[in-house]
């Protein structure tokens, strides 16, 4: 696999049971770039998100066919051939994934504080309660989060929309992963957060070189916000490649279509 | 207060201690440990010390029956020294109501606790992992469920007694049963309420975050089921101290000259005591009353508090 890519998915047929939702679909991407995968409801968006993460078992599903290359420090695994110990090893640490409605991506009944500890105790298991809190911090206002204090000892539900979702981006931070996974993160917030979420997660692909893929099913934030573009139809990829080609010459009708319904 | 239910975000959120049936079984419940635990501490008669009279004198601790004038103080009436009188054999019925108490409160927390946890690990292992150990665990509790408790309880019961098995004993294997019978529902009810706590959003990000299983397991499934746990726990206590008293009632439990609230029951077997001396059986059977009406308003309690 070439250097520069940290993902490259070749020929990935996905589904459950007799349901196929990927249909043999290819794209890379590549390191410190925002893909972004855009495509209608129920395209295969998620699936491929939770593919990459080897998480699509947990609904029943299973890969059927084709590589999902993972570029892990010079070398590179195929993700659909990882046991689950070695996923586990893998997620979090190296990709990681950004739910679509963070108020229940976060347990109802642990405070944020000790979520965010878990995590990070989970690569570091002797670092102190003190060392640990202040990195958390540091990730809070990383994520624009002032008010650590009060977050730290809340609960999930005590949180707006926005603050959840930003501090599961904090949360992914704390393992410094080379991939996220951002699946619909701004779909559950207003306009003004979204464009907030954005930011916060663009700066962290300046900053820290991480590679992201940003689901969605909006054209237009895909274009303000990635670097390159997949489009995606009925499991299908049907046309791929940077932004300023897909804005400019879009070659399939889907594309026309999707550009066309922005303006 | 003792618990922040809102923490769970499914019940009304509510302080436990605003619901008055709540509280009345709380205060309840604590009399009655107080009753069997603590105030045997400051009376120096035995559970099953025999009071003697001897003209007219109360006396208490060895005596012959073949010294001269020596009676057994047996049937008193209830009276100062004998708040709720003697029975049959001259023992003091409070003193044997607060250690009938002590056995049949210990029985039942111990006969929970076991119970919770075994069918807690069963329910959390068979609904975690799903497919084959899930089959594997849940046709064992089918199978075991088809067993009727009630005889194989009895039949061990005799048979401990045939192998001269020290009747203190014997209690715990009344305890292991129970225990056992008793856990297969906690796993159903477990198994149950992990399938739909694994399915949550929050437990994909957990693992898409990288924790590990037993972290999962331990530090986000198991505290989301604790709800359903405490209250089946509580509501059982009752369910344990009833069967208990049963099966002693029956001769199959703790056997005389040992004190519980069910083998002083059965002095009613006895018709002259049923007729005139309701001070024998009436208050164990109001304390098993109380016992199990104090646990059951209490689980009530939190249940509305936990789970709406």
């Amino acid at each position: 696999m070439e250097l520069f890519m940290i993902l490259k998915i070749e020929n990935l047929s996905a589904g459950f049971d007799k349901n196929q939702i990927l249909k043999n679909i290819s794209f890379n991407v590549p390191k410190g770039k925002i893909v972004a995968l855009v495509g209608n409801s129920g395209c295969g968006k998620t699936v491929t998100g939770l593919s990459v993460m080897g998480l699509l078992k947990w609904y029943g599903g299973s890969t059927s066919d084709g590589e999902i290359l993972y570029n892990y420090n010079g070398n590179t695994v195929d993700i659909t051939k990882l046991s689950e110990v070695e996923l586990e090893k893998i997620r979090g640490s190296e990709i990681s994934m950004i739910f679509q409605n963070p108020q229940s991506s976060l347990n109802p009944i642990m405070k944020i504080g000790s979520q965010l500890e878990e995590v990070l105790k989970k690569d570091n298991q002797n670092i102190s309660q003190s060392d640990a809190k202040d990195i958390i911090y540091d990730r809070f206002k990383a994520v624009g989060l002032y008010d650590a204090d009060r977050i730290y000892n809340s609960y999930p539900f005590q949180l707006s929309g926005g603050m959840c979702q930003r501090i599961m981006i904090s949360m992914c931070l704390l393992s410094s992963p080379s991939l996220i996974i951002a699946d619909e993160p701004t779909t559950f917030l207003d306009c003004a957060t979204e464009a907030q979420i954005l930011t916060i997660l663009k700066n962290i692909n300046l900053k820290n070189k991480c590679s992201i893929i940003f689901i969605t099913h909006n054209l237009k934030l895909a274009l303000e916000f990635a670097d390159n573009i997949v489009v995606m139809n009925n499991g299908e990829i049907v046309e791929s490649g940077e932004i300023s080609e897909i804005f400019n010459s879009p070659k399939h009708p889907f594309t026309i279509r999707l550009l066309n319904s922005i303006y | 207060m003792l618990w922040r239910t809102h923490a769970f975000g499914l019940g009304r959120g509510e302080n436990i201690l605003h619901d008055k049936r709540t509280v009345f079984g709380i205060v309840l419940g604590l009399a009655i440990i107080i009753f069997s635990f603590v105030c045997p501490l400051f009376i120096s008669h035995g559970e099953y010390e025999i009071f003697y009279i001897k003209d007219g004198i109360e006396l208490s601790g060895d005596y012959s029956l073949t010294e001269k004038g020596i009676k057994i103080n047996s049937f008193v009436p209830p009276t100062a020294s004998h708040p709720l009188g003697t029975d049959k054999e001259g023992r003091d019925i409070l003193i044997r109501l607060m250690y009938g108490g002590q056995i049949s409160l210990s029985v039942a927390f111990i006969t929970i606790l076991l119970e919770g946890l075994l069918g807690t690990v069963l329910g959390l292992l068979a609904g975690y992992f799903g497919r084959r150990t899930d089959e594997l665990i849940m046709r064992f509790v089918d199978v075991v469920n088809c067993i009727p408790d009630l005889p194989v309880i009895l039949i061990l019961s005799s048979l401990t007694t045939n192998f001269s098995v020290n009747p203190r004993h014997k209690i715990y294997n009344l305890v292991a049963l129970i225990a056992f019978f008793g856990a297969m529902k906690v796993t159903r009810v477990v198994r149950g309420q992990v399938l739909y706590i694994k399915e949550q959003e929050y437990i994909l990000a957990a693992t898409a975050v990288g924790i590990g299983t037993y972290r999962k397991i331990i530090r986000h499934i198991l505290p989301n089921v604790m709800p359903q746990i405490i209250i089946m726990s509580m509501t059982g206590v009752g369910f344990v101290i009833l069967t208990e008293s049963a099966l002693s009632f029956l001769g199959f439990g703790l056997p005389y000259p040992y004190a519980s609230w069910g083998n002083m029951i059965t002095a009613v077997s006895d018709f002259s005591v049923l007729a005139k001396h309701a001070n024998i059986w009436f208050p164990a059977g109001a304390l098993i009353f109380l016992t199990v009406l104090s646990f059951n308003l209490i689980g009530e309690g939190l249940k509305e508090a936990l789970i709406g």
